[in-house]
């Protein structure tokens, strides 16, 4: 039986050309080991390479860090956040997307960021993130990982939520990158 | 007061930090998961050496990738070499970037925008 479900799902990833997919805790050396393989696998298209490695790297780091579920990736060290991943190609484009639990207070302000982003042009775009770079740190962590996504993204970025409870929602992130090309 | 030396890691770049060059050199990617906490040695060995303004610095940045936490990162890097050379030291830094990298070149500009010392953008030809 559990062959038979195995056959399926590699064939479904292999119909769907998924070349990442996983839901697990993300932790840092888990982002590094899959930067390292989106290099090796994508090292000759420059610059996609660049732009697919800082998208995953990004949505990985907002996963590892703003995931509601948290857990322990190893012995000691701080807990990680829960979430999944999947890259997959289609024609002409690779679609990196990220979900995981979200605190349903956050999950408005999220949306209205991200409307906010889509509704820029490309160079307003980079300009809000400089300006947002130069503004003062509010917490850990810089706050620009959205912005990266939004000015890295060629095609479509978007946020979606379903409900789970009355405290948590469950975010995907997309964000589409045009390769220009049908690679195998 | 010690040099500081970085090995690189799969996320963090190479760093020295010399103080009897007076060299401060980041060679690799850079998107560690806590990058103010990466930082924050480089900061403290830059705020105690310039402390004697009589010293120069020569900055060398060859950094393929750096995640948004690091850019921030590095931004704080330039503005504290800007206040030290508008304090009337010695500072000179090369940003490196390799050939059809525009990101890699837009950020270099964006870093150099307004600052008083010399910042040279550098092409790594076939890198």
């Amino acid at each position: 039986m559990d062959t038979k479900r195995m056959h399926r799902v590699y064939t479904r990833s292999g119909r769907n050309r998924m070349l990442i997919t996983f839901k697990t805790v993300v932790s840092q050396p888990l982002i590094e080991c899959l930067a390292q393989t989106i290099k090796e696998q994508w090292g000759s298209e420059k610059p996609l390479v660049g732009n697919l490695q800082a998208v995953f790297v990004e949505m990985a780091q907002n996963v590892l860090h703003h995931s509601a579920e948290k857990a322990n990736a190893g012995a000691g060290g701080a807990p990680c956040g829960v979430g999944m991943m999947e890259i997959s190609e289609e024609a002409g484009r690779i679609k990196v997307q990220s979900g995981n639990l979200i605190l349903r207070e956050d999950s408005s302000r999220l949306a209205e960021q991200v409307d906010w982003w889509t509704s820029c042009e490309p160079e307003e775009r980079k300009q809000r993130l400089l300006r947002q770079r130069k503004a003062p740190r509010q917490g850990p962590h810089a706050g620009l990982g959205l912005a990266e996504l939004a000015v890295k993204t060629s095609g479509m970025f978007s946020v979606d939520f379903e409900t789970v409870s009355e405290q948590y929602d469950f975010v995907v992130i997309t964000a589409i990158l045009e390769t220009g090309a049908d690679h195998e | 007061m010690n040099d500081l030396n970085l090995e690189s890691g799969a996320s963090t770049p190479d760093v020295l930090l010399s103080e009897g060059s007076g060299a401060m050199r980041l060679t690799g990617e850079c998107y560690p998961e806590n990058a103010v906490e990466y930082f924050r040695p480089l900061f403290q060995w830059m705020d105690e050496y310039m402390d004697d303004r009589r010293r120069p610095l020569k900055v060398e940045m060859s950094l393929s990738y750096f995640n948004s936490s690091s850019s921030k990162c590095l931004l704080d890097v330039v503005e504290r070499l800007d206040d030290y050379a508008r304090q009337g030291a010695s500072v000179m830094l090369w940003w490196h970037y390799a050939e059809g990298d525009e990101d890699l070149l837009d950020s270099g500009k964006e870093l150099a925008d307004g600052v008083s010392f010399p910042f040279h953008l550098v092409l790594d030809q076939g890198a």
